[in-house]
């Protein structure tokens, strides 16, 4: 088998890059604009334990985005947690609640599970948008407790982005070479095979599906504090599900660099075409429904797969 | 010898069909255990009976004291049962050399480092003649070859009891010799048991110690190769009335 990693200097080398690129001070449109790309790294590459490796597509990726946004929106209203300290609450509620929901609709195979995550992320965005506790449909600000000048909190943000884009990468990275990784591939490629030779199947699965949802509730807690809102059409919005898996698959699914090049590459697209004349009309809806539709037809491995072949 | 498995009065329906109807089976450890019987006559719906794919509607199935009624396929895997499908169904993603190390980190090896388990892999293709296949993905394997991948997956788990479901179908003349010693193999070296299901009736009559012989999901003859050849109830299940000896 090719070796997934490539050169590990060259990894290391882009870290250091990133570490030490907001501390340059560059202008805060570029800072932002990586820190976005950075928390689509993470989404991608968890939506990638679940989607990828086990070959279960979630079309509700969100729904752990946006219980991690609100449970760090409730933190900082009750005592005023910052968002470093929420993300990992944030991202425990997530998985707990994935593990919930997992039982039941793991057992689901093929088309299935997406439509049920799908409903799913519905759902609970209603649930949320109207319960008093989280605000009703007003939402909760969640302004302060973060540093002071401009470029201060542009940095601390970015730093998050980082370190939990490099955690999620990481924990990738680990699982790809671990009895458990290649467990969720023998689930992925044939479940029947995979529990004739001993592998636990639901077990398996709800430990990945929590370990995806644990990354997201992560982000969401930290795009929280980010966004300084958060509303229950905004954290649960449809958009986040469908980047996490497209950005992924283009990229190449079931790889560790995939989601990674996806998540750079797709979203500078993204960002040219909504910026773009016909950003108004949506095109970037339309662009990422063709994209998406070419690579699963002629390259199902995404980038990834062109590249090795 | 006692026996290793044990099933009684073993029934399993698919609606208005009885696949497998009140069937008596007693494998005994170490020997080879045939399983013949036309198309569609319960030969599969048996392995993933006992394999843990199925519930049996009625009955019992007791492998080495420890009753299977209502087992998932992992945990039969974990008490010592192994199976190989009748269509090979590696894991693609994967090469060669990790559909079996998956194996030996689910199975019973007790090998829980992902280092350990690929050298340990790599002996078990080496023992079934896919060493030099180890790196290849599945893809490039022949169909012989994913027999053998099929097996080795199989070893892997390291069981008491293994189900070979037509490892040989499709093979030809020399690689069907070399399957056969592959067998004889397993017993002699690995100390295993094992029921075959192969419809190469030269094959099975060779190897087996045993064979049960089914018919429309009820076991109609069971005994030894030469007298099971010849029994009437047999040649007419495979030939019709007109070829059964009459008397016997």
């Amino acid at each position: 088998m090719r070796k997934r990693l490539g050169r590990p200097w060259l990894w290391l080398a882009l870290l250091v890059v990133l570490i030490v690129f907001p501390f340059l001070e560059p202008p805060i449109f570029y800072m932002r604009l990586v820190s976005t790309i950075l928390l689509f790294i993470v989404l991608a590459q968890s939506w990638n334990i679940i989607g990828g490796y086990t070959g279960y597509i979630s079309f509700g990726h969100v729904t752990f985005f946006g219980i991690g946004a609100y449970v760090a929106a409730l933190l900082f209203r009750a005592a005023g947690w910052p968002p470093y300290a929420a993300a990992v609450p944030a991202g425990l509620a997530a998985a707990l609640f994935a593990l919930i929901v997992g039982f039941p609709t793991l057992r689901l195979r093929g088309p299935y599970f997406a439509i049920a995550t799908l409903a799913l992320s519905l759902v609970v965005e209603v649930a949320l948008a109207n319960l008093p506790f989280t605000g009703s449909g007003e939402g909760i600000v969640v302004r302060g407790g973060m540093p002071f000048t401009r470029m201060a909190l542009e940095q601390a943000f970015y730093v998050c982005y980082l370190a939990l884009a490099a955690l999620t990468v990481g924990a990738v990275v680990w699982m790809e070479r671990s009895k458990f990784g290649y467990g969720l591939r023998a689930i992925r490629d044939d479940q029947d095979a995979a529990l004739s030779v001993g592998v636990s199947g639901i077990r398996l699965k709800l430990v990945a599906f929590a370990l995806s949802s644990f990354f997201a509730g992560m982000a969401g807690s930290i795009y929280a504090h980010r966004a300084a809102y958060v509303s229950a059409p905004d954290v649960f919005t449809l958009d986040i599900s469908i980047k996490s898996l497209v950005y992924a698959v283009v990229g190449g699914s079931s790889t560790v660099a995939g989601p990674v090049i996806g998540s750079v590459l797709m979203e500078l697209l993204d960002i040219g075409l909504t910026t773009s004349v016909l950003g108004q009309i949506r095109i970037d809806h339309i662009v990422f429904g063709v994209l998406l539709g070419i690579v699963v037809l002629a390259a199902p491995r995404g980038i990834m797969g062109l590249t090795s072949r | 010898m006692s026996a290793l498995l044990r099933a009684e009065r073993l029934t399993k329906r698919f609606g208005g069909l009885v696949a497998v109807n009140a069937i008596d089976l007693e494998v005994r450890a170490g020997e080879i255990l045939g399983l013949i019987g036309p198309n569609g006559s319960g030969k599969t719906t048996l392995f993933n009976l006992i394999a843990g794919v199925y519930r049996p509607d009625t009955g019992s199935l007791v492998f080495s004291g420890r009753d299977l009624a209502g087992l998932a396929p992992n945990d039969v895997c974990r008490l010592g049962i192994a199976r190989t499908f009748q269509l090979s169904r590696p894991f693609h993603g994967l090469d060669v050399l990790h559909n079996v190390a998956v194996a030996v980190l689910y199975g019973n090896a007790g090998i829980g480092a992902v280092r350990a388990a690929e050298t340990e892999a790599e002996r078990l293709l080496e023992y079934v003649g896919l060493g030099p296949s180890a790196r290849a993905p599945v893809s490039r394997l022949t169909l012989a070859q994913r027999k053998r991948l099929e097996i080795a997956r199989a070893l892997a788990t390291r069981p008491k009891l293994l189900l070979l479901d037509e490892s040989m179908a499709g093979l030809n003349a020399g690689e069907i010799v070399s399957a056969i010693d592959l067998l004889r193999r397993l017993r002699q070296e690995l100390g295993l048991t094992l029921i075959i299901v192969e419809h190469l009736m030269q094959v099975i009559m060779g190897v087996s110690d045993r064979i049960a012989v089914l018919d429309a999901g009820v076991k109609i003859a069971d005994g030894r190769p030469e007298d099971v050849a010849h029994d009437r109830k047999v040649v007419q299940a495979y030939l019709g009335a007109k070829y059964a000896p009459s008397g016997a």
